[in-house]
């Protein structure tokens, strides 16, 4: 029972902990969760209004693209990170393999 | 080892603050269960945006045509700061000022100028940075509200190649004093780029009067202003590269001019206008 319990765990971990890992190499590998920002969306909708008609852009152009990261990149939504989903799983599947519980004892 | 009394409870749990977390916020009259387009969803703490009255110095008007910083219509200036832990961008759209053209032989050896962009307009895209940017610890808003930019001095001006039909263009250094976090240090900006363009049918559609661009790529030490925080140097670059294009027109924008940008920023944009031209 202990040792199907702690392999189901391990499994819950890595499942998890792979779908993080992919998710920030897919999102560009940032430090930090970000989000699409309303204010830069509608700023980059107006690029070019003014510039164009000095030949076109001056600027870098806006990064707004959703960016999972390693860490939370500020309360509420972008709390979402590889930390805050894989730590908790980590912590129990830590547990799993060394907390001695109740049950243990029973079994 | 864990019991189910744990387990469950904690799964539950785990599955509550995912829930919440996806949950889209929704608008006070939208139908239950409708979701808004992610691009329409607000943030949270969003920083008003407060510019001072600008109005152009009397004596500028004097040495020539004064050009008026069109603010509120495009993006000005980009912050980027890169380090091997993260790379920051910001933004601003607000920068007002003006500038006065040379002579008509030697239009771009500005007569004087002067940009002011207040440091709470810069927008990083995450609310939680924008308020750490603007705090003591940083840029410190409340005491020194302004970037500033005063121009001395236009020097090795020569021709560029017309990027566009009707655009003169001048390569150029722009010499001045830079203001950030209270401190005021002399800056030479070398590969700037001064850009006249006349008035044309087609420029009017999208602002009136004469049209003046300057735009430049300079880079700032954070220490030379006085900013000292524990993290420059690992989370924010020591060094900030800023680029910066600012269109002017001869004529002085009126509010309903400048085109309001939508969210947050429209409101900032168009009490800003109200601000600069008093009306």
């Amino acid at each position: 029972m202990k040792a199907l319990i702690q392999l189901f765990a391990l499994l819950c971990f890595a499942a998890i902990a792979f779908a993080c890992f992919m998710l920030w190499d897919a999102t560009g590998r940032h430090a930090f969760t970000n989000l699409p920002s309303a204010e830069l969306a509608a700023l980059s909708r107006q690029e070019g209004s003014l510039t164009s008609l000095f030949g076109g852009a001056t600027q870098p152009p806006i990064d707004n693209a959703f960016a999972f990261g390693l860490l939370p990149g500020g309360v509420g939504a972008e709390a979402a990170s590889a930390l805050t989903f894989a730590g908790p799983a980590l912590f129990l599947t830590l547990a799993a393999f060394f907390r001695r519980g109740k049950l243990l004892r029973k079994v | 080892m864990l019991s189910p009394r744990i387990l469950v409870p904690a799964a539950l749990l785990c599955l509550c603050a995912g829930v919440a977390v996806a949950q889209p916020e929704t608008k006070p009259d939208a139908k239950p269960g409708e979701r808004q387009p992610p691009e329409r969803r607000q943030r949270p703490a969003p920083i008003e945006v407060k510019i001072p009255a600008f109005t152009v110095p009397a004596d500028a008007k004097t040495k020539g045509t004064v050009y008026y910083c069109l603010a509120g219509m495009e993006r000005q200036a980009t912050f980027h700061s890169d380090t091997p832990v993260e790379q920051i961008d910001g933004y601003s759209s607000t920068v007002v000022g003006y500038a006065v053209a040379g002579p008509k032989d030697a239009p771009a050896k500005l007569a004087a100028g002067e940009w002011h962009m207040p440091v709470t307009s810069v927008d990083t895209g995450n609310g939680m940075r924008n308020g750490h940017m603007a705090s003591e610890g940083w840029l410190d808003a409340a005491k020194h509200p302004e970037i500033v930019f005063k121009l001395k001095e236009v020097k090795d001006i020569q021709n560029a190649p017309s990027p566009s039909p009707g655009v003169t263009a001048y390569a150029c250094t722009l010499v001045g004093d830079m203001t950030i976090h209270g401190v005021t240090k002399p800056m030479s900006i070398a590969s700037a780029k001064v850009s006249f363009l006349p008035q044309s049918a087609e420029s009017a559609k999208i602002a009136q009067g004469d049209l003046m661009m300057v735009n430049c790529k300079f880079s700032l030490k954070l220490s030379d202003f006085e900013v000292q925080n524990k993290v420059i140097g690992q989370k924010v670059a020591e060094n900030v590269d800023l680029t910066v294009a600012l269109v002017h027109s001869t004529v002085k924008p009126e509010p309903s001019a400048a085109k309001p940008m939508e969210g947050h920023k429209g409101d900032k944009a168009e009490k800003a206008d109200k601000d600069i031209h008093g009306s």
